[in-house]
């Protein structure tokens, strides 16, 4: 395994380049709940997000199944802005 | 006329005892033994056998403990076995076991690349293709027969060769390599962390690009109409297909049984079956799968009926009362075995 999962605290573990233009983003999945990766290339400088921002709301790149147990995720995203932000959203 | 009858059909229950594989790989000493039963060890000259195995994995698992998710993976494997056997003298023969595999089955996966960002593939669908064939000798190293009760004590070895297809191998460790290869250097990790299904493509792959030893011994008894049989078999892996090397695998089963029917041109026989199934961790990259490897405890019945001294058929189910294994797994809800022999 890799890294540690805290279930009331989700979070990406790491973010770092990979292979050619693409980043690699690792987190853990929440056990019994639905835990989706997601992306948006666009936030204010004071973190609130702009609704009127051209890229639209946060986007999914990866939803795991609800399963009862962790998983490690490793996701690689290519890197086709200057910068771009990623969350986990947790739902029941 | 019925020592006979009983000697023919005493050997027939073995063919059904080593019908028994628990892993997705083929089950060389079942099909090979099948189709030694079917001269009733007695006999020599050429014999025919086909034996079929059927086993689906729907049942998910994580550690031993059960659970259910919406639109599961699933893999439903069937392995058909036709065996030639010549049998140079009534105590010793060699046969050849040609398997034919097909899986069908739905998984998930995250694909990994190093040119292309991941992606979720969902495959879904069925494949035939031939396994890896295998050669195996009998010896019958100690028998007593008499009217009233016999033993019977067979040893069985053998090779399995890679002469099945490894692609799906080839490309699982590929995966796994591309998956390492996104961790910070030194991190304790599982090779198969990157697999999110519980089907992983080493189990759906008809080959296994090793050669792996083939370890057998049976010991029969019988009193009157009620025998008592057991079995013991080996399967030593090694390394194949690109650093993969499958576990080891230990089955152990036996139980009690009688005639329900003895005539002279037929018989017909039932007995109960326990199993113990054990498959060791596969490895690949140097290091262990805690993804792999389970043990496991079967009940079911077994059924032979042999006509005219010449053809014997047998079928039987497993039942798991117990199964641990390692991580997340589908694992088998039940085990179907079945053969049919001819002796020319």
């Amino acid at each position: 395994v890799v890294g540690s999962l805290n279930a009331a605290d989700p979070h990406i573990d790491l973010i770092e380049p990979f292979v050619g233009n693409q980043v690699s983003i690792h987190y853990w999945t929440v056990p019994n709940r639905i835990t989706t990766l997601q992306y948006r290339d666009f936030v204010g400088t004071n973190g609130v997000i702009s609704t009127s921002s051209s890229s639209g709301g946060w986007s999914n790149l990866y939803t795991a199944e609800r399963l009862p147990f962790p998983e490690h995720i490793v996701w690689v995203d290519a890197r086709t802005n200057r910068h771009r932000f990623y969350r986990l959203r947790v739902t029941p | 006329v019925k020592l006979q009858a009983m000697r023919l059909q005493f050997s027939f229950w073995l063919a059904g005892l080593l019908c028994l594989s628990g892993s997705v790989r083929a089950c060389e000493l079942c099909a090979v033994y099948n189709a030694t039963s079917a001269s009733g060890q007695s006999a020599s000259g050429w014999l025919l056998s086909l034996s079929e195995q059927f086993v689906p994995y729907r049942t998910l698992q994580f550690n031993g403990d059960e659970f259910s998710m919406s639109d599961p993976d699933y893999l439903v494997s069937s392995i058909t076995h036709v065996v030639p056997t010549y049998n140079i003298s009534p105590r010793f023969g060699l046969s050849l076991n040609l398997p034919t595999v097909y899986r069908s089955f739905k998984r998930r996966e995250v694909r990994y690349s190093t040119t292309a960002p991941s992606q979720l593939v969902v495959e879904e669908g069925d494949e035939l293709a031939f396994g890896d064939m295998a050669l195996v000798a009998r010896w019958t190293a100690w028998e007593k027969s008499e009217m009233e009760y016999g033993v019977v004590l067979n040893l069985l070895g053998g090779v399995k060769f890679p002469t099945g297809d490894t692609d799906r191998v080839e490309d699982e460790v590929e995966q796994a390599r591309i998956f390492n290869s996104t961790l910070p250097p030194n991190t304790p990790h599982d090779p198969l962390g990157h697999s999110i299904s519980g089907v992983h493509q080493h189990e759906i792959s008809p080959g296994s690009g090793s050669f792996d030893g083939i370890f057998g011994v049976t010991l029969n008894t019988r009193w009157k109409r009620y025998f008592f049989n057991s079995q013991v078999q080996y399967y030593l892996r090694t390394e194949g297909e690109d650093t993969f090397e499958y576990g080891d695998e230990l089955m152990v089963s036996g139980g009690p049984g009688a005639y329900v029917l003895l005539k002279d041109s037929v018989t017909v026989s039932l007995q109960a079956l326990a199993v113990y199934d054990t498959l060791a961790r596969a490895e690949l990259l140097g290091t262990k799968s805690d993804s792999t490897g389970m043990t496991a405890w079967y009940m079911g019945p077994l059924a032979t009926v042999t006509w005219l001294e010449r053809f014997s058929a047998n079928a039987g189910g497993d039942i798991p009362l117990r199964i641990v294994n390692n991580g997340f797994q589908n694992v088998p809800n039940f085990r179907f075995h079945a053969g049919f022999s001819y002796r020319f």
